[in-house]
């Protein structure tokens, strides 16, 4: 078996094992499931060595394997963003789960701790389109 | 080498393990026989997809559903050879006999009864062992 289709594999097996988790908990806690994903990915964002940044495009390079850019500037404190690539918009559509659902919270939780620790500001995400090849979010920072 | 496929394992174990404990302080105790139980639905699921009527061709569709599975039938028991869960406990990113072992004891029950098997005891350790009855 080639290197890759080892990894793919192992790819494959950890994605269901998280949409079996985020399944779990949705099956157990109906709404408050979304709570828990969040709060799930705001622990993996404060684990993030970010430093302080002055602007989001410097934010986002450390975010990886999410790829996020800036698509537009609303005014100072609201910005268009685009997320280009997600580990968790990939495994929705391996498992064959809902766009936009619990699962999705984790990257806000995460997206949002990493940009509030940067910035040192309160920051809200909000999802405006769920695409399959990318998704359109808006970035709040708080004065 | 390392490459964008593992920075993207590395990505999930990350969040796996951040969820698995985010689960487990919001449920406290109990949580094992709720994982059971959520295992056994899955399983309903799984069933209503399969045409195994048999314990090998049931252990091959259960290797399609859970990648990262590898089963070892013989006549009154099975080991599991290969098992995501293990690995992830190997690494560090959850326990053994926690949250997602529950999952595949209630999935694997479950499933086993669909082709008249009933589970009688699982030995979960480095090779882990379901006995029939």
């Amino acid at each position: 078996m080639s290197v890759n289709v080892e990894k793919v594999e192992a790819l494959k097996s950890r994605m269901k094992i998280l949409a079996i988790l985020s399944n779990a908990l949705e099956l157990l806690s109906g709404e408050w499931a979304k709570t828990v994903c969040w709060i799930a990915g705001k622990r993996l964002g404060e684990n993030v060595n970010v430093g302080e940044k002055s602007s989001l495009e410097d934010v986002f390079s450390v975010v990886s394997p999410w790829k996020v850019e800036v698509f537009e500037k609303k005014n100072d404190n609201e910005y268009l963003v685009i997320f280009r690539e997600c580990p968790i918009r990939q495994t929705h559509y391996v498992v064959c789960t809902k766009q936009g659902n619990v699962m999705c919270q984790i990257t806000h939780g995460y997206i949002t701790q990493v940009i509030a620790k940067a910035l040192k500001k309160n920051v809200k995400l909000v999802l405006l389109h769920a695409g399959p090849n990318a998704c359109l979010k808006k970035v709040v920072i708080e004065k | 080498m390392h490459n964008e496929y593992d920075t993207a394992i590395e990505a999930l174990e990350k969040i796996i393990q951040s969820m698995n404990e985010a689960i487990k302080e919001m449920w406290s105790a109990g949580y094992i026989g709720m994982m059971t139980s959520i295992g056994k639905i899955s399983a309903n699921e799984a069933i209503k997809k399969s045409l195994a009527e048999d314990i090998p061709s049931l252990l091959n569709d259960i290797s399609l559903n859970i990648p990262g599975m590898e089963f070892e039938y013989d006549s009154q028991k099975i080991v599991v050879k290969k098992c995501i869960v293990r690995e992830l406990a190997e690494k560090g990113v959850i326990e053994l006999n926690g949250l997602l072992c529950a999952f595949m004891k209630g999935y694997m029950s479950r499933m086993l009864e669909n082709v008249n098997a009933k589970l009688l005891n699982v030995k979960i350790s480095d090779i882990c062992e379901i006995t029939l009855r």
